[in-house]
This record gives C-alpha cells, sequence and structure tokens, in this order.
C-alpha cells in the first residue's frame, strides 16, 4: 500500500516539475540547502544552538502549509472508496509524504545531529542517527497534522482567526523575538535567555540533542526514553491525525451559517456598488479572506508592540501601516483566488471597470477603519508625539498606494489557483502554484513603500529643514498621492483586465499563464494575439530552462555582484561567500560567478529562442 | 436578417495539439441549434471562442453580423452564455448572484429584483434562498447559470451541457423555457452528448469530430431518415466496445 502511494506521489512530482514550476522549486531547493548548511554549520560544535535550530526548523514544518501551501500530492479522497483503515491510509500517506524536496532537505538540516554526536563520541552515533530520522518523521508528519488542524479550524469564524492567530503570532515572534530574550535579560540578568535556552532544549525538537548529550554522559537509559518518547509522539499523532483524515472522509462539513435576515438583499446600486456589496459579503463570509484579514491584524499588532516588552514603544505607532502591508500582500491576487468566475465579468459589457474598482473600495473599506483606529490609538498611547504628522501623512498614502496596487499586481501577476468550487474538504489546497502566493507579500513590502516616495519626501523636506509646516504638508501629500496611485493603478488593472481577460481566464482555467503579444494590424488596430509559450518547448528543454530561472540568482548576485562588492570595500571575513574564502583567487572566483549565473540566465533566454526560431522557420516551410 | 452565430475558420491549438481546427459553422437566426461530438472533440473550446471567453489562434466569431473579437461590448449584449463548470461567486446565495449581475449589466434595481424573482420561481430555486452557490448540487448550479444568461434578456444563447446533472422535471422546465425563447424571437446553441434529446429539441445539429464539423444541416437533413445515434457513431467512426473482454468481471 505504502508502495504504491509513493509511486503515485512520485509520478504526480514528476508531472508537476515543469516550466515556471521548475524554476520555483529550483529555487527553493537552493534556499533550503543554504539553510541547512548554515545549519550544520552553526549547530554542529554546540548543543544549545542545535537544540534552537531544529526548534526553528521545527517551526518552519509547522507554519508550512501557511508558507508554501496546504495543498496535498494525494487527496486523502482519492482512496474513500478503497477497503482500507484510516490508520492504514493515513500511515500510507504520510510514507509517501516522505517523497519531495522538502523532507530531503530536512534531513540534509538535520544531520547536523552527526557530527555534534562525533563529537560527544562516536559511540553516541548509535543515538543520533535514530534521532535524526525520528526528528524528521516529526517534521514530516508535523506538517500534515497541522494542515488537518488548520482545515477543520477554517470551517468556523471562530477557527479561522484561531488559526490565524497562531500563525501569525509565530511569524512575528520569528521577526522579533529579539525583544522577548531581551525582556528575560533585563529581568534575570543572564539566567533569563538560559531559562529560555532550557525551556527550547526540552521542547520535542530539542529531544535528539538532549538524547545525544545523554548517550555521551553515559545516560544510556536517558537517551532510550527520549528517543521512546519520541516515537510514542509519533505514534499519537498519527492516531490522531487518522482520526481527523477519517472524519473529513465521512462527515460532511455542516454548511457555513450565513447571515441573511430574512430575504436580505445585496445591497448597492449601479455596477461598481454591485461589486462593491459582493465583496464585502466575501470579506464577512469566505473563511479564508477572514483568516487573511486576522492575520494581518495580529501580524502587524504582534511585530509592533513586542518591543513594548522592553519599553520600547517606538514601533507602535507604525502598526496600522504594518497591518495594511501585510493585509495588502495577502490581498495582491483577488482574481487569482476568485478562479474561473471571472467569465461573469468578461461576458458584462463595461463590468471590469467595475470589478476592480469595487474590489478596491471593499478592500478600503475593511482596512482603512481597521488601520486608522490601530494607527490613532497606538500612535496616542505610545506617547511618540512626534509620529503623529509622520503616521498621519503615511496612512493615506500607503492605503490608497496598496488599493491601487493590490489591483495591479493582481491582474498582472495574476496567479492561477484551484477553483473555490474544486477544492473539495481541504480549504488550504489552492493547487499547484499556491506557494507563489506568499511572494507576493514580499511584492507589496516593496512596492507599497514606494508609492509612500511623495509623502515621505514631504517628511524629510520638514524634518531636515526642521519647518513644521512642511512636516505637516506630508498629510495632504499623503492623501494625493494615496488618491493618485489608487486611480491610475486600477485604472492600469482594468485595461489590462479588458485586453486580456480571456487569457487570465485561459491561465486560471489550465493553472498555466498564457502568454500573448500585442500587434498592430495594417488598420491600426492593436489585437492580443496568443504567443509562444514556455510549454511548447520539448520536455528536456523546458526542465533545463526551469532549472536555469530558480538557481541562476545565487551565482549572480550574492556570490558574484555582492562578494565582488564586498571585496571591493575590502570585506574579507570570511563568511557563506565562496570567494572570501579564496585568498588571492578571490576576485577572479567572485567574476567568474557573475559570468556563471549570466550564463545560467542566458541558456534560460537562448533555449526557448532558438526553439521559437526553428519553428517559426518549420511553418515558413509547411506553409 | 444576419445569422445569430456565424464561426469562421475558428482554430485553437494547445501545447502543439490541434484541440479546434479550422471550424466554421453558421446558425440561422430562430434555430435551436444542438452540437454533439465525443468527449474532447472540440465542442466547449469551439462554444468559448464563439462568445469571447478563449482566444483564438485564428478564425473569427460573429453574433449577428458583430464580431466578438473586435467589437466585444456590442456581441456581449446579444449573447447569454451558460460555460461548463466554471466558478461562480461562490459566496453569494442564488439570488444575490442574480442580483449582482443585474445591476453589474446596469439593470436598474427593481427590474433587477423582479426578474430574480421570477427566474429563482420558474427553475424552483427559491427554496434554496440561504444557501450559498458553494454548497449547491451540480444540477442547481445548472439551473442557477442557466438563470444567469436569460437575466438581461439576450437574442442569442450559447449552453455548454445545460442538461448535464439536470433533474427529469427541471429539464422539461428548461426546455419549455427555451421553447418560449426561440418562439420569442431568440435563437439557441447548445452542446449535449444525449442524441435523443438534441433529436427532440433542436431543428439543427452538428456533429464535431476532431475539431471540424462532420456534418452540419437540420436535424431532418443530417438524419436522412435514420437515427441520429446511428449517423453519429457512423460519422465520428466509433467503433462500440464492451462485448468482448473484461471476462472477470462475470461472478
Amino acid at each position: 500500500m505504502a508502495g504504491v502511494l509513493i509511486a503515485m506521489r512520485v509520478a504526480v512530482l514528476r508531472h508537476s516539475l515543469r516550466g515556471q514550476k521548475a524554476a520555483y522549486t529550483a529555487s527553493a531547493v537552493v534556499i533550503g540547502l543554504v539553510l541547512a548548511g548554515a545549519t550544520i554549520y552553526l549547530g554542529f560544535s554546540d548543543g544549545t544552538a542545535l537544540a534552537g535550530l531544529l526548534g526553528l526548523w521545527v517551526l518552519g514544518w509547522a507554519i508550512a502549509p501557511l508558507i508554501v501551501g496546504g495543498g496535498e500530492v494525494l487527496k486523502p479522497e482519492n482512496f474513500a472508496v478503497l477497503p482500507l483503515t484510516p490508520r492504514k491510509l493515513a500511515a500510507g500517506l504520510l510514507a509517501s509524504s516522505f517523497v519531495g524536496f522538502g523532507p530531503a532537505i530536512a534531513l540534509v538540516a538535520f544531520a547536523a545531529l552527526l557530527p555534534y554526536a562525533v563529537q560527544a563520541g562516536p559511540e553516541t552515533l548509535v543515538v543520533a542517527v535514530p534521532a535524526m530520522l525520528l526528528e524528521l518523521a516529526f517534521v514530516v508528519l508535523l506538517a500534515r497534522f497541522v494542515n488537518a488542524v488548520a482545515g477543520i479550524l477554517l470551517r468556523t469564524h471562530l477557527g479561522a482567526a484561531i488559526v490565524a492567530f497562531v500563525w501569525a503570532g509565530a511569524l512575528a515572534l520569528l521577526a522579533q523575538g529579539w525583544a522577548l530574550v531581551a525582556a528575560l535579560t533585563q529581568r534575570w540578568g543572564a539566567k533569563g535567555p538560559a531559562v529560555l535556552d532550557d525551556i527550547v532544549g526540552w521542547l520535542p525538537s530539542g529531544w535528539p540533542v538532549r538524547a545525544v548529550d545523554a548517550a555521551g554522559r553515559g545516560e544510556w537509559g536517558l537517551a532510550a526514553g527520549l528517543l521512546a518518547a519520541m516515537a510514542v509522539l509519533l505514534v499519537v499523532m498519527l492516531l490522531t491525525w487518522a482520526r481527523m483524515l477519517r472524519r473529513r472522509l465521512t462527515v460532511k462539513p455542516a454548511r457555513p451559517r450565513v447571515h441573511t435576515a430574512g430575504r436580505a438583499r445585496l445591497g448597492g446600486n449601479g455596477p461598481v456598488g454591485a461589486v462593491l456589496a459582493k465583496e464585502l459579503r466575501g470579506w464577512s463570509r469566505d473563511l479564508l479572506r477572514i483568516n487573511h484579514m486576522w492575520f494581518a491584524i495580529v501580524y502587524g499588532v504582534a511585530f509592533c508592540l513586542l518591543p513594548v516588552l522592553v519599553g520600547w514603544w517606538g514601533m507602535a505607532p507604525y502598526t496600522g501601516l504594518v497591518v495594511l502591508v501585510m493585509a495588502s500582500g495577502l490581498a495582491a491576487n483577488v482574481f487569482g483566488s476568485d478562479g474561473t468566475a471571472l467569465w461573469m465579468t468578461l461576458l458584462t459589457p463595461g463590468a471590469a471597470r467595475a470589478d476592480v474598482r469595487g474590489r478596491q473600495l471593499a478592500w478600503v473599506a475593511v482596512f482603512g477603519p481597521i488601520s486608522a483606529v490601530l494607527t490613532v490609538a497606538l500612535t496616542a498611547v505610545s506617547g511618540e508625539d512626534s509620529a503623529w504628522p509622520i503616521v498621519l501623512g503615511l496612512l493615506p498614502a500607503a492605503l490608497g498606494g496598496a488599493a491601487g496596487l493590490a489591483a495591479l499586481v493582481s491582474v498582472y501577476m495574476l496567479i492561477p489557483l484551484t477553483d473555490p468550487h474544486k477544492r473539495g474538504a481541504n480549504p488550504l489546497g489552492l493547487g499547484d502554484n499556491e506557494g507563489q502566493v506568499s511572494g507576493l507579500v514580499y511584492v507589496m513590502l516593496l512596492g507599497v513603500p514606494l508609492t509612500c516616495v511623495p509623502a515621505a519626501g514631504a517628511l524629510a523636506a520638514g524634518l531636515i529643514t526642521g519647518t513644521a509646516w512642511l512636516t505637516w504638508l506630508t498629510v495632504p501629500v499623503g492623501v494625493a498621492s494615496g488618491a493618485l496611485f489608487s486611480w491610475w493603478f486600477g485604472r492600469l488593472a482594468h485595461h489590462r483586465l479588458v485586453t486580456h481577460g480571456p487569457d487570465l481566464l485561459q491561465a486560471m482555467r489550465t493553472g498555466k499563464a498564457a502568454s500573448t503579444r500585442t500587434v498592430r494590424g495594417e488598420d491600426g488596430v492593436k489585437r492580443v494575439l496568443a504567443d509562444f509559450k514556455l510549454e511548447d518547448l520539448p520536455k528536456k528543454e523546458r526542465t533545463i530552462v526551469g532549472i536555469c530561472w530558480g538557481t541562476g540568482w545565487l551565482p549572480l548576485f550574492p556570490q558574484g555582484l555582492v562578494a565582488t562588492g564586498m571585496l571591493l570595500f575590502g570585506q574579507r571575513e570570511k563568511s557563506w561567500f565562496l570567494a572570501t574564502y579564496l585568498g588571492d583567487f578571490a576576485y577572479p572566483v567572485a567574476i567568474a560567478m557573475l559570468l556563471l549565473g549570466l550564463a545560467v540566465y542566458g541558456t534560460a533566454l537562448y533555449l526557448p529562442w532558438r526553439y521559437k526560431k526553428s519553428r517559426a522557420a518549420r511553418e515558413a516551410l509547411g506553409g | 436578417m444576419p445569422d445569430a452565430l456565424r464561426l469562421t475558420g475558428l482554430t485553437k491549438a494547445f501545447g502543439g495539439k490541434p484541440a479546434v481546427d479550422d471550424l466554421s459553422l453558421t446558425v440561422p437566426a430562430g434555430s435551436f441549434y444542438g452540437l454533439v461530438g465525443l468527449n474532447g472533440a472540440g465542442k466547449t473550446t469551439s462554444l468559448s471562442m464563439a462568445v469571447g471567453l478563449l482566444r483564438p489562434d485564428a478564425g473569427r466569431a460573429e453574433v449577428f453580423g458583430v464580431d466578438v473579437w473586435t467589437e466585444p461590448e456590442r456581441a456581449k449584449e446579444l449573447l447569454g452564455v451558460l460555460p461548463d463548470s466554471l466558478g461562480m461567486p461562490e459566496r453569494l446565495t442564488g439570488r444575490e448572484v442574480l442580483t449582482y449581475l443585474g445591476l453589474l449589466r446596469g439593470l436598474d434595481r427593481s427590474a433587477v429584483d423582479a426578474r430574480a424573482e421570477e427566474l429563482l420561481t420558474v427553475l424552483e430555486l427559491v427554496e434554496a434562498e440561504k444557501t450559498l452557490v458553494s454548497e449547491y448540487s451540480t444540477g442547481m448550479r445548472k439551473k442557477i447559470g442557466l438563470a444567469v444568461a436569460l437575466l438581461h434578456a439576450p437574442r442569442l444563447l450559447v449552453l455548454d451541457e445545460p442538461f448535464e446533472a439536470v433533474d427529469p422535471v427541471s429539464a422539461l422546465t428548461v426546455r419549455r423555457i427555451l421553447r418560449r425563447f426561440i418562439d420569442g424571437g431568440g435563437s439557441v446553441v447548445m452542446s449535449s452528448h444525449v442524441m435523443a434529446l438534441v433529436e427532440h429539441i433542436c431543428d439543427h445539429v452538428a456533429v464535431i469530430d476532431r475539431g471540424r464539423v462532420a456534418v452540419s444541416g437540420t436535424v431532418g437533413e443530417v438524419k436522412a431518415g435514420r437515427g441520429l445515434e446511428d449517423v453519429f457513431v457512423d460519422l465520428v467512426g466509433g467503433r462500440v466496445e464492451g462485448a468482448e473482454g473484461l471476462a472477470w468481471l462475470a461472478s
């Protein structure tokens, strides 16, 4: 049984590694291997550090359904009619979950236990090897387990909020954990962080380290006990997961209750009002959106208020801004997450404008008040009076900028996801491309501040010259730039929706971006035509191109450009830049890396170009 | 009067494989036109290109003489479409979907409310007043889709598998609605796998095979005195399997 499931998963992964997906996967694998290498480098000689790093890996796997998506390569529903007990099915699915790049990378990272054990005495490898494998099983099962729990919780409003609290809290803690450590130090001196180390060390993630330590001290009983405890934990989790699976496969989830008092009509007037009303319904009924809303709020509040633990209120006034940026990142794929329902807009004359504008308005209507209240309240509480002109100017700038940019990105960088009506019992299963969605947060993280440049300019001018009225000019400039960007970017978005709507729909139907080119015909009218697609390439070349796109940045940017820059500034401290280890050969190596990166990207461009040319030649011959 | 729908040389390939290959078809105004074909013959792809939801590699589609791809706004006023298995605004109830779409079309509030009420009643969707579309069964999705297509009183209906998964009573209702639509001057194009249905309710039929029109005309012409099913099987060169093999099925 497990063998068949493993073979199935291998087959599915092989089919899905194409084009863009291959590029994305290659990038992720490179990043993962770098992190795994760093874990071995930093952890193999220091037990406390290793336990902490293992804790981070476990935390990473626990929030993986959020970052890379909760999709399942093999859906349990597909095996529901087989005569299998839920336990057998769970065990089989778990076994198949070990196939993939993620577990392989985790195994590399957990291999840090082996050199650590060798230092404690080679005989402790007897403990380290099974501990390493148990840790791997633990994270793989944990990801499935968390996904199942989140899937159950995401069926109620409260559950969606709880999931958001846990995940957003964990992420904020990752970013601002220093504040917690500093607060403990403040309170108990050096003992404070030591207590934290102890706690981390005694979490299940740290048990392998503790077991190796125990074996090194000759306490073989304790070592064996810890391994046994891990095994028991795994069995308990597996059995619980099997129960959740059985529930999922046999009990139809209760209908989401809809608050339609009597025959409450959809409000709104005119096309834009209709979209606004529909979207507001979405923000109050779609549990994934509700989850996103709470996620943005909790993340922003936790991120900006954690430093208050050490008495620093400096970030508090900016809570509303952080919430806005996070919320816009989660809303930057609105058309992609609504899927093929786009056909209605495409078939309704003039609806593209209303669709974009209504969505922008709804987003502002939801997050405008939230961020305004957070900003005003927390700025007042913080006592940071100098922050008033800053936040009151940047808030409207960011609100408008984000509303515009989110619309623009939703159309221009649309990520096709599984249609809502085809997601089945796993509300987090968004399809092959779900991992890319979290990348949009970074796009907005870079983009929204750019839309705030005019307001920031006025602010800087005021602060530098020390002129109060110039500083307060930030507010009208922010309001104006916010209005301008939301209008302008929204306009670009709905124009694109008119010209490229069918291609976006096709992308969502097939899960693959459709490529087009615009040509001006003899009559002077611009036409959009279907164009060459990466999918047209032969399979081998397609895979090569994908891997090239995914890995080229590594030699080009960090190992090439950044390393050259560091050398130029005399920075030769040995770090993970290869060139810094090579003394006299530093420059040649950094430049070679640069050239290698260019060659890799060149290959990625050349192969499709060559294919296009040869195809055009064939077509010309064939008529 | 121009033809209700005229497709000329429509072509579409996916990943180098032709799905629709130089397909031409004329649907006269006032006709009830049936498209039949095997799975994967290109029916849905053709209809998607005909209504402006899928960009053709080559060819034209005109609705009452208006080109769908160069004058989409005018063409789409005339069209009512039921696509196959596409999404809907899942977080709205059936009534809300109709209200939303009516307002999006620029109809005024009172007209939208009156039409939505009538459509829901006729299609027996009033009972599901508080159910979100995401909770609808396949048949209910078809019915609300049909209501969406009818809402703005189009002149041409393009329906992809309108009877699939619809219960027998509702199917009779839908047939009656479509009949009245034709009698009132409308035109209908629909795809279907059910030969008997097409034979009964359509006046014109086209057989699509491997992305081309194998034969088209009035139902009488195409049948030429035989059953539509026999003509179809002969045309598409299908071998009806199932008589041999599968010995292990006998208990």
